[in-house]
């Protein structure tokens, strides 16, 4: 081990709260204890830590922070109404509930075809929410391994150009009951591109044939497609001519 | 008043660690106060599904940070890099270099590193979050978590020992040290 890669250990090494006994930091802290210059370096770097740290630990916190918080917390009546107080009034509201909800879950979740264009506003939304994906990770293969164990799609198709591009993490979507397998992948300095994956029997209208359609939706560009059984959209905040070098 | 002694002890447990968090971020007062309370809330209606009462820490600093993301709309996709990667970003400012600090600095030293950079550097910092924990908060890889804690803290440290001394205003301007690293 170098001296830098030391350093750039180190300089995010905690003494007491980072695992000393992990060898990379276990490498860099017996080099510290042979040189006396990295030792200097680390001592100093330990004692800023403890410095930033006890100046932020001193962030005044609003001295009725916690009662406000207490008082204002929504009331559980609010989630739960009242319940009649008739048997039989409850008993007929219990039943009107019930009707509804199935009803309701019985509507949009009867397993027909939905349309194309409302699954791509759907996803393009999803992405520029802030994503909470599944899975992170750079590393497309233990993508495909982490779908592969939790029901995502896993036959799919990647072009060369996003074989190449790192993983930013996966997710497994429901959208009207239907599958679908998100996959994000890192640009460097920008924000990530998204590949959306449904079976292609979701959709009334899924596009036809493996040439991509391109569509503005909202500030992202799409692109999709379908190949044998899926349905594919890739989506990013980019333009048309950049994302055409991803499919 | 609260009938829900759960809720109580969460909230007297855990609103000092939560508000700094989010004024760290925020630096202003009514939206930390606000993220607080939100991540609270949001725990009292959907915190039952969470079956590990031990990740009740992880889920609301990662609650009040996907809120803060929302709130702000900053998008937290940002490259990804590896720890060995960073070499040619190695901090070029000795700690020693960096005189002695107030709180204001530190938080205004902060609030200069890039925005991607301040949310791992806040847990890192007040929390003493192990690595694992900040990646499961902040839903990103592991080492993702330790390139943005190095370029964050060599940014930091950058600003700190920019910084003016706090003691002695009037005084001639300590002279910026760049000292080479050992």
């Amino acid at each position: 081990m170098t001296k830098e890669q030391a350093i750039l250990i180190l300089t995010i090494y905690r003494p007491g709260i980072d695992d000393a006994a992990d060898p990379e930091v276990m490498a860099a802290l017996n080099l510290a204890d042979s040189d006396r210059e990295l030792a200097t370096w680390l001592a100093e770097n330990t004692a800023l830590f403890e410095e930033v740290r006890a100046k932020l630990k001193q962030i005044e916190v609003p001295a009725d922070g916690v009662s406000r918080t207490l008082r204002g917390r929504p009331a559980k009546w609010f989630l739960f109404p009242a319940w009649p107080r008739a048997p039989w009034l409850a008993a007929a509201a219990g039943v009107m509930l019930l009707l509804g909800l199935g009803g309701g879950w019985f509507w949009t979740n009867r397993g027909l075809p939905h349309e194309f264009q409302t699954w791509r506003s759907g996803m393009v939304r999803k992405a520029m929410e802030n994503y909470h994906t599944d899975f992170a990770t750079n590393d497309l293969r233990q993508i495909r391994e982490y779908l592969a164990r939790n029901g995502g799609h896993t036959n799919y198709w990647l072009s060369p150009a996003l074989e190449k591009l790192p993983g930013d993490g996966c997710g497994l979507l429901r959208w009207h009951n239907r599958p679908v397998t998100m996959i994000c992948f890192a640009m460097r300095e920008r924000e990530d591109l998204y590949l959306f994956i449904v079976d292609r029997a979701a959709l009334s209208d899924p596009p036809t044939g493996d040439e991509p359609q391109f569509a503005k939706v909202g500030r992202y560009t799409t692109a999709s497609w379908t190949t044998e059984d899926k349905t594919y959209l890739l989506a990013g905040a980019v333009d048309e001519t950049s994302l055409r070098r991803y499919r | 008043m609260s009938a829900d002694p759960e809720f109580d002890e969460l909230v007297e447990r855990y609103y000092r660690p939560l508000y700094q968090f989010a004024f760290s971020l925020t630096r202003t007062e009514s939206d930390a106060e606000d993220l607080t309370q939100q991540a609270f809330y949001t725990w009292a209606a959907k915190g039952s599904q969470l079956r590990d009462p031990a990740k009740v820490r992880t889920w609301l600093f990662s609650c009040l940070h996907h809120d803060f993301l929302n709130t702000r709309r900053r998008q937290s996709r940002f490259s990804h890099t590896e720890l060995s990667e960073l070499e040619h970003v190695l901090p070029s400012v000795l700690p020693a270099a960096i005189h002695p600090l107030d709180a204001a600095q530190v938080l205004q030293a902060l609030a200069d590193v890039d925005d991607v950079f301040q949310a791992p550097l806040a847990l890192f910092y007040l929390e003493d979050c192990p690595y694992k924990e900040i990646a499961q908060i902040l839903n990103i890889p592991i080492g993702t978590v330790k390139s943005r804690l190095a370029r964050g803290i060599t940014q930091l440290h950058r600003r700190l020992s920019d910084a003016p001394t706090p003691t002695a205003p009037t005084a001639p301007t300590t002279p910026t040290a760049q000292k080479e690293l050992p």
